[in-house]
């Protein structure tokens, strides 16, 4: 199946969700993470939005307790997206469509991470 | 950045200048907009240069209510020194870098000799690594080469810091007791004992504390009470009158509800104000009231502040870990569904005044906070509690009047251990000091008044009568 590479990035305590392999691959020295996921291309029916995206990263990334990255079909309160240097807000949010080459950021508000 | 007050150019009040044009930014109106808050679109620079503009309104606005306080009492308000509280977090680094961006803005104005807000910006920080793994060094690094004191949480119970005496909490039962044989009556009796008993090395004593405490809300609730008492310790050591904390909008709307629900209700207008002078000599500001989380956020990544993540028991635990945790996730889970709930919170308890009963209470000896005078006569109407069991040692003398509501909760379900019960730190034998030598009792029960006043004393006969230490 044809893929779509994105970069993402981890920082502000939402690093701490992710799997410790993904520690590896991050290109930043620092608590933060930062590396390329390949994620299944959609169709030109339906095409690869925010929202499969981040049940990918849910499914693939997240490590222990799925729900405190993603509960009932949203992600968790306190977690902010930034695509390319945007709030997602502003990009249609969950129906945003993913582009290759897409540099998606998640940030945790969360007191304590 | 420097002069986003001067830049900040005039606004026509009129119709067709304050009309948003749609998919732009509100402010300039031709950018393509990159946040949305509270459902007003930004660019980026217009929000950097926003988010600046309403730091300095909210620190102006406090900083003239508190010159015009020190002007009615003591007749002029010089500048003064100033301390940022900086746990490293992003609500704290955003704080300190715009404060002294304010500073420096207001001196570096050309021409004329301008007197800066502040005689001096100095950072405190309150090391928590004898609890939580911290990066070594990243918080000193975002102060920047400024004037960085610091205090370690086990200096509370360091003798070299404070008076070699410790409180040893004998019963701790919210079950009333009023049985007329037991001459130390009440449901919480401690005793004074010296540090010299026993050679624990403080970092050990701390960890001993909190892990005998029950839940994460209480351990929370514990840390709050040291980091608080650390920071007023710090600021007065440093002759900073003022202690700026970096309590955001989504931090303020969150403590509203998990405060009230910790039975914290008595002292919540203190622990939320945005001003409070309720330490002597230490006014405390929260200039950060009026961002929400996600705009400090934005507002660091765009201003290019790098903050660390600071632990707390609670870091990548459940929402139901404690009242906290649960209460964050409330509020944050409304503010997205329903944009402005932080913001309408902070603003509706900003306008919460205390009670002059509140304000004439003595101080919790735990918390530092007013404890009401009858909370535990009050609980005894309320709460269905099993009999305390009889007190091991007779020893103890009677703090129930000394403990607000919720650290009598925090010391009930705590857990004594092997060598007795609970140790607090010396802080709160000073406290109980100044109870009993500045605030005469009642007549009723002046005479156990006296006799506590007396057993207290005689444990500071030999120790040097330094500075106390609220």
């Amino acid at each position: 199946m044809h893929k779509v590479s994105v970069t993402l990035k981890f920082v502000s305590g939402a690093e701490l969700l992710i799997k410790d392999e993904f520690r590896a691959q991050s290109s930043k020295k620092s608590g933060d993470l930062e590396f390329k996921h390949e994620v299944p291309a959609g169709t030109e029916n339906a095409p690869l939005r925010m929202k499969e995206l981040i049940e990918n990263v849910r499914d693939n990334l997240v490590k222990g307790d799925k729900d405190q990255f993603y509960k009932d079909g949203k992600l968790r309160p306190g977690i902010l997206v930034i695509i390319n240097g945007s709030d997602w807000e502003v990009e249609d949010g969950p129906e945003y469509k993913v582009q290759a080459d897409d540099v998606i950021e998640f940030i945790s508000t969360l007191h304590g991470g | 950045m420097c002069d986003a007050d001067t830049e900040h150019k005039p606004i026509l009040d009129t119709r067709l200048e304050r009309k948003r044009v749609p998919g732009k930014c509100i402010k300039c109106k031709t950018a393509k907009p990159n946040v949305t808050i509270r459902g007003c679109l930004y660019c980026k620079p217009c929000f950097v240069s926003a988010s600046i503009v309403k730091f300095r309104g909210a620190l102006k606005k406090s900083n003239g209510r508190i010159d015009a306080q020190r002007r009615q009492q003591h007749g002029v308000s010089d500048p003064q020194r100033l301390m940022v509280a900086l746990s490293g977090g992003p609500s704290s680094t955003a704080m300190l870098n715009l404060v002294v961006d304010y500073q420096q803005s207001v001196t570096q104005r050309s021409g004329d000799f301008v007197q800066p807000p502040y005689a001096d910006i100095v950072v405190g920080h309150i090391d928590e690594s004898a609890l939580f793994n911290v990066p070594e060094g990243a918080v000193r690094s975002i102060a920047d080469g400024r004037t960085f004191c610091e205090a370690s949480l086990e200096d509370i119970f360091s003798a070299s810091t404070d008076r070699d005496v410790l409180l040893q909490i004998v019963r701790a039962s919210m079950a009333s007791e009023k049985q007329p044989q037991q001459q130390n009556g009440g449901g919480f009796s401690a005793q004074i004992i010296r540090d010299s008993d026993n050679h624990t090395p403080p970092r050990e004593r701390l960890r001993q504390l909190f892990s005998a405490l029950d839940s994460d809300t209480s351990r929370e609730s514990l840390l709050d009470a040291i980091r608080t008492f650390l920071l007023v310790r710090l600021a007065r050591a440093h002759h900073c009158a003022v202690l700026l904390l970096g309590d955001s909008a989504t931090r303020i709307a969150t403590r509203v509800v998990s405060l009230t629900s910790c039975g914290r209700g008595f002292s919540l207008p203190f622990e939320i104000a945005s001003e409070s002078s309720w330490f002597d000599g230490v006014t405390m500001i929260r200039p950060m009231r009026d961002f929400i989380a996600k705009e400090v956020a934005f507002f660091n990544r765009w201003a290019g502040y790098a903050s660390v993540v600071v632990p707390t028991f609670t870091t990548s635990a459940p929402v139901h870990a404690s009242i906290d945790r649960l209460s964050e996730s409330f509020v944050v889970g409304l503010d997205r569904d329903f944009s402005s709930t932080v913001s309408t919170v902070c603003r509706t308890v900003q306008k919460l005044e205390p009670r002059a009963e509140a304000l004439a209470a003595c101080p919790c000896i735990v918390c530092g906070m007013p404890a009401e005078p009858d909370a535990q006569d009050w609980r005894s109407r309320l709460t269905v509690g099993q009999a305390a069991a009889p007190a091991s040692s007779s020893a103890g003398f009677d703090i129930s009047s000394h403990l607000c509501y919720s650290c009598q909760n925090i010391l009930h379900f705590s857990e004594s251990g092997d060598s007795g019960g609970l140790v607090l730190p010396g802080f709160c034998v000073e406290r109980i000091r100044d109870h009993t030598v500045s605030r005469p009792s009642a007549s009723s029960d002046a005479e156990q008044h006296e006799v506590l006043r007396r057993q207290v004393e005689q444990f500071f006969l030999n120790s040097d009568d330094d500075d106390d230490d609220n």
